[in-house]
């Protein structure tokens, strides 16, 4: 008994020591384990098409719709617009391929969007040599509307969501 | 062996605290960056992924990888492209080696498509290409013209996803 009270005795005086060893064992696998899962870089998908042959029926009576084609060389972005019947109303715009230009060529199909807001599809052909980053950027300012909110799980942000590739079967 | 100091019932403690701060640090972080995408993929180590400002998350593992050297299907190697694609290679502007790679491909797709319940026409039609940013337009055409012979018309292009939106 006097062993006892001498012990408790001690311990008040020294402080209430925390065993943090299994703290630190958890934290040092938490650790290893997320270091070894850790994907540091963040992957997205832009999704194209190219043309194709089809057996399906084309349409009797096509309706009077608006046709977007966007060229793309090395130093400029061509944005050309044609109704499908008349009247035509055949629009053409350049851009260069600098950041601000990019920037304004995606402002000119922010308006064209507003202005045509069932527009879904754009023709996009390439000259051989742009590189496959420039393309990437300009099917960005094409695909993604930059005036919505970015949500970063769903694919509701999209401009002009089909994009062609017409210069592949060229 | 004693200690040298005459203090010898001193017990040397060691400080653990600026450690424990470290990893919670650490464990903070690399919770926060964890990936919570459907698939975890790396990249080739061998190619550079160009940067968008896209949100949609990579949903499969890509099938053809283009390199700064190399094209692969399926992580097997098709043809080297280290000094440009071989004429021989080519049968009106596609990539014949790699056209009849993924007419075996898209046959597979077709085949598990079929004994599947799922109605996965566009899925079979669909190839995940991951390239390079540095290559030219003229040898993705030629890829893109090599599959679709082989009948894949949508194509899913692996990109680096960029935080920062496009000023408006």
């Amino acid at each position: 008994m006097r062993r006892k009270k001498k012990k408790s005795a001690m311990s008040a005086a020294t402080g209430v020591e925390l065993n943090i060893m299994p703290f630190i064992d958890i934290f040092s696998l938490l650790n290893t384990f997320l270091l070894f899962t850790a994907t540091f870089v963040s992957i997205g998908l832009l999704k194209v098409q190219v043309p194709f042959l089809s057996n399906a029926e084309p349409d009797k009576a096509p309706k009077r719709s608006l046709e977007i084609n966007v060229s793309v060389d090395s130093s400029k972005v061509d944005l050309r617009t044609r109704y499908s019947s008349p009247p035509y109303d055949p629009r053409e715009s350049s851009y260069s391929t600098t950041v601000s230009g990019i920037d304004d060529f995606h402002q000119a199909l922010l308006a064209l969007k507003q202005d045509n807001p069932k527009q879904e599809l754009v023709t996009l052909y390439s000259e051989d040599g742009v590189s496959y980053k420039l393309l990437v950027e300009i099917l960005d300012a094409v695909k993604i509307d930059s005036s919505q909110e970015t949500d970063e799980e769903q694919d509701n942000n999209t401009l002009f969501p089909k994009v062609v590739i017409g210069s592949v079967l060229l | 062996m004693a200690l040298s100091s005459g203090d010898s019932d001193e017990a040397i403690s060691l400080p653990i605290m600026p450690m424990l701060d470290i990893f919670s640090i650490l464990v903070t972080f690399l919770l926060m960056s964890y990936s919570s995408d459907p698939i975890s993929h790396d990249p080739n180590p061998a190619l550079t992924l160009p940067d968008s400002i896209t949100t949609v998350s990579l949903d499969e593992v890509p099938a053809v990888v283009v390199s700064k050297h190399e094209i692969l299907v399926n992580d097997n190697k098709i043809l080297s492209i280290a000094d440009g694609v071989d004429k021989a290679d080519t049968t009106q502007g596609a990539i014949y080696p790699l056209f009849q790679e993924l007419v075996k491909l898209n046959t597979t797709n077709s085949n598990y498509a079929d004994s599947s319940d799922k109605n996965d026409s566009n899925k079979v039609s669909t190839l995940t290409l991951e390239m390079d940013r540095e290559h030219k337009f003229e040898l993705m055409r030629m890829v893109m013209l090599s599959a679709q012979q082989a009948k894949f018309v949508t194509f899913k292009l692996v990109v680096s996803k960029e935080k920062k939106a496009r000023p408006s």
